[in-house]
């Protein structure tokens, strides 16, 4: 489904992603962990197109296709969810009508007919059960006055709105505390489908005990540096990330 | 060199009255156009209009007296009526009140009538003084005009609608709207004035309104200024505000090539408050600009402001805001806020807040900012699946829609809403 090759990105002229390589099946999930400054939250955004990123080499391959040259839109409507470390307030605009206009851009790049108000609201009553917001949340302006929890339930909740055939989740655990996060990783459970992959990317393996990742990476210095399944997080946990900077650098 | 160009233009720009009948030529405006003669137009020089550029104006050969009511019919205005408004449409064609194609009154809330008449002697001309040149030209040139009296304790349920028309299309109209509205003790009337020109030729229109707000009187007034790429617009309203009373005023510039509007509100006794919301979407070779005037002469009394701009292209957006607190206005609060996006890298805003306060126990603020589109989020609307030019919209008809929703008359905020979306070039369906 999504295939990484050799991708290199920088910033403000400073390289960040040196050289990544991840490859991803449907209906897995992959967490990526790392210390401070390794660059995940760069891949998170060179995925979703962020244009400040310059990507200098490599590919992104998803569904047969590079998306590098893609608009942010159009990866987007091809089904690639980026949900946000900070979501961004938008007064004026409420988080129903927001996603109306999503959800119709979206189904109208795949050739599929606007839904009626009476249709979309069904889909959002359903949506908004499945991963827990309550109608006020979907009439307030986007993310506006919203907690830090509410900011990210409302990131899980435009991901089951879009339905997604990759979601990345950037830090969404941070700043939460455990029964936020709690119901943060109900939603994206409730998501899990079999199909449906994720990239979760997180500071703290707590999160990956309510997530269960298929395979978990490490993330140093630009590069994947180390892989394995769910007890790789629990050795992080434990050890810290020295051993491996350890390993990497000899 | 630039000077004496600048002379001999302004000399050749002297403006006489011609073929008007002598019955007409009272000695007001004989003065009025002599008053105007001797100052000519504003220029770049003078403080006040500074940043705008009036040479079209100066240069446009104008008539002053053009036909009027005969223009247009019934069904050519129906259009520009306010959908779904319970309004009393008041029609004024090149300045001047046409009755055949205005609603007939239907309730005796308040009276309609010249504002040449002797009633209206007692108010006309009372706050727009001929020292300006542009109500020294509307003073002598002005069509007669209406006086809107509202009576004592009384509630006009409708809407009254001034609907104006500009019509250009065989020469070029100067129109010289004048109106008075005076509400009475303990009153309430809601007010909508609509601004629209049909041009082949350049239009002007400098529009005089004198609003006169009784104490605890209530009175809204909001204005659409929807003219055309042609059209020129110098807009004054003046408020005189009794104690306890309320003056709303929005408005709300879609269209024209060049608008000036001049708001100057006097709260003149305690316990007033006035409301004062401007919104300016401005595109290709528009200039939008608004001047407020606020003055506080007496205590307890309240001002809120909110200006907001969204210039594309060339436009160019001013606003001039004044907070004047006297020694004796104790206790006011006076709050400014002047909002700006800027959309291309050619529009230009100059936003100038102005506070001059006396009094030593008031709350007074006031805050610009000019920027341009929030980058972080467009980018969240696009890796939504929404693409930019869809997204811009949506930001900016958020941006823009605060303002409109000041708003208190339904069916105008929806008529706004409908044209903003219009003017923002999106088919996005906006809801609440």
């Amino acid at each position: 489904m999504l295939s990484i090759k050799n991708l290199k990105a920088n910033i403000e002229d400073k390289e960040i992603l040196k050289g990544l390589n991840l490859e991803i099946n449907p209906g897995e999930v992959h967490a990526i962990m790392g210390p401070n400054g390794s660059g995940k939250s760069t891949l998170a955004s060179v995925l979703a197109g962020r244009e400040e990123y310059n990507v200098t080499e490599g590919e992104v391959i998803f569904n047969g296709e590079n998306i590098l040259e893609m608009a942010p839109e159009d990866r987007a409507r091809k089904g690639i969810f980026l949900a946000f470390q900070y979501p961004i307030e938008i007064p004026g605009v409420s988080n129903a009508n927001f996603m109306k206009t999503a959800v119709n851009e979206v189904r109208k790049s795949k050739g599929l007919a606007p839904l009626d108000s009476k249709e979309f609201l069904k889909l959002m009553r359903e949506k908004m059960q499945l991963v827990q917001v309550d109608k006020t949340m979907t009439q307030r302006s986007v993310n506006e006055g919203f907690s830090g929890g509410e900011k990210k339930r409302n990131e899980i909740f435009q991901m089951a709105m879009l339905e997604p055939e990759l979601g990345v989740l950037d830090e969404t655990d941070s700043g939460l505390d455990i029964d936020a996060l709690r119901i943060v990783a109900d939603g994206v459970n409730a998501l899990r489908d079999g199909k449906r992959s994720f990239i979760v990317i997180t500071h703290y393996q707590r999160l990956l005990d309510y997530i269960v990742p298929d395979f978990v990476h490490v993330l140093y210095k630009g590069r994947i540096v180390k892989s394995g399944t769910k007890e790789l997080a629990l050795e992080l946990e434990e050890k810290g990330y020295d051993w491996i900077k350890e390993e990497v650098e000899i | 060199m630039n000077t004496l160009t600048e002379t001999i233009s302004e000399t050749e720009q002297q403006i006489s009255f011609e073929n008007i009948a002598s019955e007409k030529l009272t000695p007001e405006r004989k003065l009025a156009i002599d008053t105007f003669n001797k100052s000519g137009f504003p220029s770049l020089k003078d403080e006040e209009w500074k940043y705008l550029d009036l040479s079209v104006l100066k240069n446009t050969p104008f008539n002053h007296q053009a036909p009027a009511c005969t223009k247009l019919t019934l069904s050519d205005i129906e259009k520009y009526k306010v959908a779904g408004a319970d309004a009393i449409t008041l029609v004024f064609i090149n300045g001047v009140y046409c009755p055949e194609l205005s609603s007939q009154q239907r309730d005796n809330t308040f009276s309609i009538e010249s504002a040449e008449s002797e009633l209206a002697a007692h108010w006309f001309g009372k706050l727009a003084k001929t020292d300006e040149p542009f109500i020294a030209l509307n003073t002598a040139f002005h069509h007669g005009g209406l006086l809107i009296h509202i009576k004592a304790g009384q509630e006009v349920k409708q809407t009254i609608h001034l609907l104006h028309f500009n019509d250009s299309r065989q020469e070029a109209v100067a129109a010289h709207p004048r109106n008075l509205v005076v509400a009475e003790k303990n009153s309430k009337v809601q007010l909508i004035a609509t601004y629209h020109s049909l041009n082949n030729f350049t239009s002007l229109t400098n529009s005089v309104t004198e609003f006169f707000v009784g104490e605890n009187a209530f009175v809204e007034y909001d204005v659409k200024q929807d003219e055309n790429e042609k059209a020129l617009q110098i807009n004054y309203v003046y408020a005189q505000q009794k104690r306890d009373s309320v003056f709303d005023i929005s408005t709300v510039t879609i269209g024209g090539k060049m608008v000036r509007n001049n708001l100057n509100i006097a709260l003149t006794e305690t316990g007033g408050t006035a409301h004062l919301n401007g919104l300016t979407v401005g595109g290709k070779n528009q200039t939008v600009d608004n001047h407020t005037l606020v003055d506080h002469a007496s205590p307890h009394c309240e001002s809120f402001q909110l200006y907001k701009n969204i210039l594309d292209d060339n436009a160019h957006g001013i606003f001039n805001g004044k907070i004047f607190v006297r020694q004796d206005a104790q206790k006011t609060n006076a709050f400014q806020s002047s909002k700006n996006v800027l959309l291309s890298d050619v529009a230009v805003m100059n936003a100038k807040p102005q506070l001059e306060i006396y009094a030593d126990d008031v709350k007074c603020s006031h805050g610009a900012t000019t920027g341009q589109l929030d980058e972080e989020a467009l980018f969240y609307f696009r890796s939504r699946g929404i693409g930019k030019k869809d997204a811009l919209a949506l930001l900016n008809y958020a941006f823009a829609g605060d303002v409109i929703e000041k708003i208190n008359n339904d069916a105008l905020k929806a008529d706004l809403l409908k044209l903003l979306a219009q003017k923002l070039n999106t088919e996005i369906e906006f809801e609440g």
